[in-house]
């Protein structure tokens, strides 16, 4: 008997389960919304990582139904990039020309705990905006890194590391200029630069000089010696903080190798370790190390 | 009578909302603006109704007969699920302003515990054909009387000066427990 009963249950709750599905197979025929075809097309080259840079709702599927029934401009897909607004234009019929540049985020600081003076010894959850919260984190710097990795959870390509000593540093190769983490991070030390770039200031601070030499081992002290020493004036020192000009940079890395204090960063690929100074070389090991465990 | 008391008594005195505590989660959810409120009513009500009248005749002539009601849950939840499907195609086609603005609380009436609530209410009481019908009707109107009135409530409060620890959901939980209370009021008016 039991035995008939489960002959009884697969048989009744199949049918059941056919008729329903065969109810709404007609119903989704009958009811069917027509949808332009070109927002299915467009849909499938956008990457498909619903990561809102493009700041349309909706993620990439909000973004197609955008660009056909409002016209928004092609260029709005970051991670996408130039392929895919060729991509677009192809299947729009529109001329291809690229107004775009690709960009990276950086961070804008590189503190750590012992380069950095401390306020008081943080040991609340990992999380940059609860440490904010305690009276703007545990670096006496205002424009510091919190080094808690809210960047790294927000963001949707693995694109951000850590070093040991909490040095946060974005793989360029994985960045696709979304933009997640400058929004997230509350000090607000993450920008988007041109990706031609690979030198750029590591610190965000407008103290002068004796200020920062106070708080901070590694900030910018404005002390013009990269201004000096850039070969295509494409450094300036401004409030006490020296701003790079992505135009006019050619990449020498002068700049870098003049820093006394060490705060700008480079992404130059360097010969060998040897060239990073500590923090740099513990967060690239790290790098090496994850990608080899991969 | 007998149909008229059933049908008062789902709307008002047995609120599935305000008396019963199901379906709080659209209750919350969709209850900021009256328009979508009444959308959102509208198609709980249908779906509840249809599910009545399905699940009423899987029971007796599929689940009673073959003696397997240990699979009613199941089958109850095919049902709703399938019907929440149907709505929402229909309404995708229909009423797109509607269907954006209920969003993913659409596809969460299919979760609606009120929908399966009823279906079991139902099987449990052994309501008959006509009495299912109408009891999964009325518990929809009821559903939507609660969720309107609420929306209305809310659509005021947002506008008033309200203390900013209270704004958004701790208000919205406070006016709840207020109209449950309110509804309690009703709980003689029907006879037996």
């Amino acid at each position: 008997m039991s035995f008939m009963i489960i002959i009884f249950s697969v048989i009744s709750m199949s049918i059941v389960a056919y008729l329903l599905g065969m109810g709404l197979v007609f119903s989704s025929k009958k009811f069917a919304v027509e949808k332009d075809e070109r927002i299915t097309k467009i849909e499938n080259v956008l990457p498909q990582t619903n990561c809102g840079a493009c700041g349309i709702p909706g993620g990439c599927g909000g973004y197609a139904q955008g660009i056909v029934e409002q016209g928004l401009d092609i260029n709005l897909c970051k991670p996408g990039g130039e392929s895919a607004i060729e991509a677009i234009a192809k299947v729009l019929g529109m001329d291809f020309n690229a107004d775009f540049e690709k960009a990276d985020a950086r961070v804008h600081c590189k503190s750590d705990n012992s380069t950095a003076l401390l306020k008081y010894e943080y040991n609340g959850i990992d999380d940059c905006i609860q440490a904010s919260t305690l009276f703007g984190g545990q670096k006496v710097c205002p424009y510091a890194c919190y080094g808690l990795g809210s960047c790294i959870r927000a963001c949707p390509f693995d694109a951000i590391t850590i070093s040991k000593d909490r040095v946060v540093r974005i793989i360029d190769e994985k960045c696709t200029a979304c933009g997640k983490c400058v929004e997230i991070c509350p000090s607000q030390v993450i920008h988007l630069i041109s990706s031609k770039m690979k030198v750029y200031n590591g610190c965000s601070s407008v103290d002068k000089g004796g200020e920062v030499r106070k708080y901070c081992t590694v900030g910018c002290i404005g002390c013009m010696r990269c201004q000096k020493v850039c070969p295509a004036d494409a450094v300036h020192v401004v409030n006490f903080n020296a701003v790079f000009d992505s135009s006019k940079c050619i990449n020498c890395n002068k700049c870098f190798e003049s820093c006394p204090t060490g705060c700008i960063r480079s992404y130059i690929e360097p010969t060998s370790l040897q060239d990073l100074e500590p923090s740099e070389k513990a967060a690239k090991e790290e790098e090496e190390k994850i990608e080899s465990g991969k | 009578m007998e149909y008229f008391y059933l049908f008062i008594g789902a709307i008002f005195v047995n609120n599935i909302v305000l008396t019963k505590f199901l379906g709080i989660c659209p209750f919350i959810g969709v209850s900021k603006q009256i328009d979508s409120a009444i959308g959102m009513g509208f198609a709980v009500t249908f779906v509840m109704t249809m599910t009545s009248l399905v699940t009423y005749i899987l029971n007796k002539y599929v689940l009673v007969q073959l003696d397997i009601t240990y699979l009613r849950t199941l089958m109850f939840i095919l049902v709703i699920a399938s019907l929440v499907q149907f709505v929402e195609i229909v309404i995708h086609k229909f009423s797109p302003a509607l269907y954006k603005a209920l969003g993913i609380f659409l596809p969460l009436i299919t979760t609606n515990c009120a929908i399966l609530g009823i279906a079991q209410i139902n099987v449990m009481e052994n309501l008959s054909f006509a009495k299912s019908l109408l009891n999964g009707f009325a518990s929809g109107i009821g559903f939507t009387l609660a969720l309107v009135l609420m929306a209305g409530m809310r659509e005021k409060v947002e506008k008033s000066k309200v203390p900013a620890s209270f704004r958004g959901a701790p208000l919205a939980f406070i006016l709840a427990g207020l109209m449950a209370l309110a509804f309690q009021g009703f709980a003689g008016l029907i006879p037996g």
